[in-house]
């Protein structure tokens, strides 16, 4: 049932799979490539976030997240690294700490930060389906319900599990403004139009062939 | 632009305080009436073209995608209370806080936004353009808050015709008594959604109307001057490559500069405007060079203050003299008070089924309006408050940022992301704030500024009268898009600070009376009649409407009434 009601909400949109976007995608295939190498360089480099281990545990997520398909994935885009310079350099302490903290429960099951980088893409796999498709509709309104709220619950108890989904949101924020954002996917993938003209108010979406890249 | 060295007087026949909105329309017609008119701008020169660093910017240029770092944001504790100021793109035409202090009184907070260079915040201005009716002139005298006007619509209409066909407002005259026409170009287009919105409220609603916002843009074939047709790239507040807005820097500043009589000095504070006692009329303005820290006197036959409803009135205050000790011209005790704003931050949002094969072309800078409709007349009056608001919205289809707050992932979950999302609209009320004599700045003399100067201190809050209109502006909005069919309506309200719409005004009120008023009707000072000040701070009431356009009016009439007195001998 609620795998039926996450299929549903995936299916929004997807009657224009022949889009302009989606030709487009086809001739990336090499660039995709070419960006993987560049991406196992940029393992190397530290983070100025992330523990090594979280780095690593991360940089699956996010390819759990946003995989490549004809699209390259995540971290093919660097974005596990936009993400990294973000916390370090735009978060503010306190939210830094609270982006930890829902980190240190996500990750709970893992013994230290070395346990962590060995994490297997299946236990993430677990993890990512634990937080997403596995919810049953009553956790989904209460998660919700969390990320609505600006303020912590003032019950305790609840406190772990709120920290954990306030930092999955925070994650797919990152994740999703960023790849979305990258020059690759905005003049590649969507439709790029930093001059459009009048205002057109009401055409077909046949005629722009997929999402406009620029808001 | 011909900038002030050390070759240029310092004597003028006339001095114009302030390069925004208002300012640069003092220059432009003292300049072109024939007047040596130097003008002041406290922050640095900007160019039209010339200094619009990121006008072309992508959002990949920005290594935060479009935030700032932590530790720049530190500068920012007022201005980023708007939530949109403090993005690279756009954050170099603001100030930063922490060079340009103030305080709030405790449990207060006002919310001043401003932008220091030459242009002022008409380089970052929300561009919507709507004329004020009879019944806002009218509004004090009906109901006793404020005092009534010195003027009425009649005296203001031939200066809107005037001003809108230099600043080119693209909209739709609809013949609304509450929203008068005007001389609009062609109106940008509404979108399938917004014109279903359109019909269910005509349907629906016999007072309500929605139109598509007026908006300060060229629109149609016609270009105006070197300044272009609107290109729907809605990247407005980096500046316009096109000129397709209107700012002091695309329009009103070039055409002073074409006379040959305007003299541009920036980095220049004026601080005081000096006080003849023995003539009884200003003489000058003091100014504090910001590079040199040199204190400089100019002196001019007539001075226009068009500092901003704030700093106008700070510079007023801090001109005090033997006849004036409370400050220039604050015989009545109002000068400071009566602080006036747009309270918004509230309305409703929603989203509509159907019309996923519709989709639109371009960024529009613009979006819709649904003007006054409340206490109009006595069939829609209220019991619980007085005068109204309007709404701006518009509607779009969500893009990729809709699968955050999500439960979906993977390869599916991915590619649809890359389709265009159902149809969202929002909507937010924009009411009038009542002139109350409580809510009020003064000057700080204890804390001073980098230059010594006092700061200033502000006390303000809505009241009553505009908790009232919240709650009725929240519902309304609501309403309004259930009738129209749209779904998953919720209404919203978030805080509110007085400032925060940046129509900040009032702050030394035109009046009949000097006993209780500032400015006459022609903006003179009542009892210094060569000094005008023709920015927001001469406002006796705030209508609902966005401003600006009244501003510039109101300055275009006053500067023709100046110079016509100047040739008469009268000032």
């Amino acid at each position: 049932m609620n795998r039926r009601d996450a299929l549903q909400r995936m299916g929004i949109g997807m009657g224009y799979s022949l889009s302009a976007a989606s030709l487009a995608s086809l001739f990336h295939a090499c660039q995709s490539e070419a960006s993987t190498s560049t991406t196992a360089a940029s393992e190397a480099l530290p983070s100025a976030f992330f523990q090594p281990g979280e780095a690593r545990a991360i940089r699956g997520l996010l390819d759990i997240l946003l995989p490549a398909t004809d699209t390259p994935s995540a971290s093919e885009l660097g974005v596990d690294r936009l993400c990294d310079l973000i916390l370090a350099e735009v978060y503010s302490p306190e939210n830094q700490a609270a982006f930890r903290r829902g980190m240190q429960h996500f990750f709970t099951d893992f013994a230290d930060d070395r346990a962590l980088g060995n994490a297997t893409a299946a236990q993430l796999r677990t993890l990512v389906e634990r937080h997403t498709t596995q919810l049953s509709s009553a956790e989904r309104t209460r998660v919700e319900s969390f990320w609505q709220g600006s303020e912590a619950p003032s019950d305790p108890a609840l406190l772990p599990e709120y920290e954990r989904f306030r930092f999955w949101r925070s994650l797919r924020q990152l994740a999703i403004a960023g790849y979305f954002s990258s020059e690759l996917i905005a003049t590649e993938h969507l439709v790029y139009l930093p001059v459009p003209g009048p205002y057109q108010g009401c055409i077909p979406l046949e005629d722009v062939g997929g999402t406009w890249a620029l808001r | 632009m011909p900038l002030f060295d050390e070759n240029s007087p310092m004597e003028y026949d006339a001095i114009v305080i302030g390069t925004g909105i208002s300012g640069g329309w003092a220059a432009k017609e003292l300049c072109e009436k024939g007047l040596k008119t130097l003008v002041l701008d406290r922050g640095r020169n900007v160019v039209h073209r010339r200094d619009y660093p990121t006008a072309n910017d992508d959002p990949w240029d920005n290594q935060y995608r479009g935030q700032l770092s932590h530790q720049e944001m530190q500068h920012y504790p007022v201005q980023s209370r708007t939530g949109y100021i403090t993005r690279p793109e756009h954050v170099h035409f603001f100030v930063k806080d922490t060079e340009h202090p103030y305080s709030e009184a405790a449990g207060t907070r006002f919310d001043w936004i401003r932008g220091y260079q030459v242009g002022g915040r008409s380089l970052v201005w929300g561009r919507q353009s709507y004329r004020w009716s009879e019944m806002d002139f009218e509004a004090n005298a009906r109901d006793g808050y404020g005092v009534d006007w010195p003027i009425r619509y009649r005296d203001i209409q031939a200066w809107y015709d005037y001003v809108e066909r230099f600043v080119g407002v693209s909209g739709q005259n609809e013949g609304l008594s509450q929203l008068p026409d005007g001389q609009l170009l062609p109106p940008m287009e509404l979108n399938c959604v917004e014109r279903e919105l359109k019909k269910g409220i005509e349907a629906n609603f016999s007072e309500r109307l929605l139109t598509i916002g007026r908006t300060a843009h060229i629109t149609g074939d016609q270009p105006i001057g070197t300044r272009g047709v609107c290109q729907s790239r809605n990247r407005c507040m980096r500046g316009c490559p096109y000129g397709a807005y209107f700012s002091s820097n695309s329009s009103t500043l070039p055409a002073a500069e074409a006379t040959g009589n305007m003299t541009l000095r920036p980095h220049s504070i004026a601080f005081e405007i000096i006080y003849d006692d023995a003539k009884g009329r200003a003489t000058g303005v003091r100014v504090i060079d910001s590079q040199t820290k040199q204190t400089l006197d100019f002196k001019a036959r007539i001075i226009f203050c068009n500092a901003s409803a704030i700093a106008s009135t700070w510079i007023l205050l801090n001109s005090t003299s033997r006849r004036f000790p409370q400050g220039m011209g604050n015989d009545s005790g109002e000068l400071g008070h009566n602080i006036m704003d747009h309270h918004f931050k509230v309305g409703a949002s929603g989203t509509y089924p159907g019309f996923e094969d519709r989709y639109y072309r371009g960024r529009r800078p613009n979006g819709f309006y649904i003007p006054r409709f409340q206490n109009l007349h006595p069939k829609t009056n209220r019991k619980d408050y007085l005068r109204g608001y309007g709404y701006q919205g518009s509607a779009n289809r969500a893009n990729w940022m809709r699968g955050i707050a999500e439960f979906g992932f993977g390869a599916d979950f991915k590619d649809q992301l890359f389709q265009p999302g159902p149809w969202q609209i929002g909507m937010t009320a924009f009411g009038e704030v009542l002139p109350y004599h409580d809510n009020y700045l003064s000057l700080d003399t204890e804390r001073v500024d980098q230059w010594g100067l006092p700061t200033i201190h502000f006390s303000t809050t809505i009241r009553e009268n505009e908790r009232n209109m919240r709650k009725d502006m929240a519902l309304a909005a609501a309403e309004m898009l259930e009738a129209a069919g749209f779904k998953d309506v919720s209404p919203y309200e978030s805080p509110y600070g007085i400032g925060l719409g940046i129509h900040e005004m009032g702050t030394a009120r035109m009046g009949r009376d000097p006993k209780t008023s500032v400015l006459n009707r022609w903006n003179q000072i009542h009892s210094v009649p060569n000094v005008f000040v023709t920015d927001g701070a001469c406002m006796s009431s705030a209508a609902c409407q966005n401003p600006s356009l009244t501003y510039m009016a109101l300055t275009a009439r006053a500067a023709d009434h100046a110079v016509r007195e100047l040739k008469r001998m009268n000032l």
